[in-house]
């Protein structure tokens, strides 16, 4: 999971700063923005469309429109909630231009020093697991990766996709139990 | 025993339960098998979803940055009208307020000037001038009134009940106004208020 900016309050001043400067057309602070998040919203659209090369070409895409938009951030806010909100709906949209043909065989799996068959298997299952997210729907699917792969609080869930607090938690469960159905098989041997 | 608590596994798993909630839930864990062998298939799934680690981008951050950097498009200002708007309209409660205070001096200095008018007091210029058929008597012919033109021995009475119909319609008018708008800033005010406290305080689960 990559730690967000800001966890100590030094930082997230200095966050602040350089989100001003960045507002105010200081096109070197948004490089530091970009440099900074740029993981974060990597991995947000690669978990939303299981595709890391369309996901890097997006996550550019999603810092020119923050960068067009960043007049409507607004300071009280996270950042981070209100860039993942833009990463998300980027994501949304190179799906409906793209429907999901997710190239499943560039897993992402760190090199093992497993054998060959227990590779093989560890292959089958996480190409199994992201096959799973990306058959639930897009809503569910947003909520689930935001809490999952960059650990956001229900709070901020709710604030980056505009939903109450409630919506996060009951399509959360619906994702998890969705999941759970799917991946019966290897919850077992977990 | 009470009944199972597993819609709250998954956002206590997460840790975004309250505290009273909380401590409700794990009395019943303690006593729940079914709910213990959720909450494990729970952690399980967690598990089996960071089976694939996050993707490592190709790209370093500072060749990310700079690559973003080239396609940034110059950002449109914000056009002339549109700040004036915005400013505009956050300075609206004091431009009502001075207009009021204009509204209120004009009525105040023009009453007695236009019955002084009348009565001759401006000499003979001033007062064709008033009798003559002017934006000031059109009010009078609206409300039925005879025209000062026609009858010029009760232009004095008239033209000053003209005048007078005149600064009412324009102080109503000036405070139906001003009504409209502080009501249309305050409720907008209110609003983006609401958005900020709810943001502010949103309860826990
Ligand atoms: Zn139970």
């Amino acid at each position: 999971m990559i730690q967000p900016a800001g966890s100590a309050a030094a930082t997230a001043n200095q966050e602040q700063e350089t989100i001003a400067r960045a507002r105010q057309g200081d096109r070197q602070a948004f490089g530091m923005l970009a440099a900074h998040y740029q993981a974060a919203v990597v991995n947000v659209v690669y978990r939303m469309c299981g595709d890391l090369a369309l996901a890097e070409e997006s996550a550019q895409e999603a810092f020119i429109k923050a960068w067009l938009h960043l007049a409507s951030y607004r300071p009280q806010f996270s950042f981070r909630s209100w860039l993942y909100r833009i990463a998300i709906n980027t994501a949304l949209d190179v799906l409906r231009r793209r429907p999901t043909e997710a190239a499943l065989d560039d897993l992402a799996l760190a090199s093992t020093l497993e054998g060959p068959e227990a590779a093989l298997e560890r292959r089958e299952r996480a190409q199994q697991v992201r096959r799973a997210v990306l058959a639930l729907p897009p809503a569910s699917r947003a909520v689930l990766v935001l809490r999952e792969y960059q650990g956001l609080s229900y709070q901020e869930i709710a604030a980056a996709l505009d939903i109450p607090l409630g919506t996060v938690m009951s399509r959360l469960n619906y994702a998890r139990g969705q999941l759970r159905t799917a991946l019966a098989a290897y919850l077992e041997e977990v | 025993m009470t009944r199972h608590m597993l819609q709250w596994l998954g956002a206590y798993q997460d840790g975004e339960l309250s505290p009273a909630r909380c401590q409700a839930l794990e009395a019943h864990l303690a006593a729940c098998a079914a709910c213990r062998a959720e909450l494990e298939a729970l952690r399980s799934l967690s598990t089996l979803l960071h089976l694939e680690p996050d993707p490592a981008p190709s790209l370093s951050g500072a060749r990310f940055a700079a690559q973003v950097g080239l396609r940034l498009p110059r950002r449109a200002a914000e056009p002339a009208w549109q700040k004036a708007l915005r400013l505009g309209w956050a300075a609206l409660p004091a431009l009502v307020l001075v207009g009021w205070a204009f509204v209120q001096a004009l009525s105040l200095v023009a009453g007695p000037v236009m019955w002084a008018l009348q009565v001759g007091l401006g000499g003979t210029a001033f007062s064709q001038a008033l009798n003559a058929p002017s934006p000031l008597t059109g009010l009078g012919g609206l409300f039925g009134l005879p025209g000062a033109v026609e009858a010029p021995q009760a232009a004095g009475t008239l033209g000053w009940l003209n005048g007078f119909l005149q600064l009412l319609a324009l102080q109503v008018g000036a405070m139906l106004l001003a009504g409209i708008l502080l009501g249309g800033w305050l409720a907008s005010w209110w609003a983006s208020r609401r958005e900020q406290v709810d943001h502010n305080h949103r309860r826990l689960l």
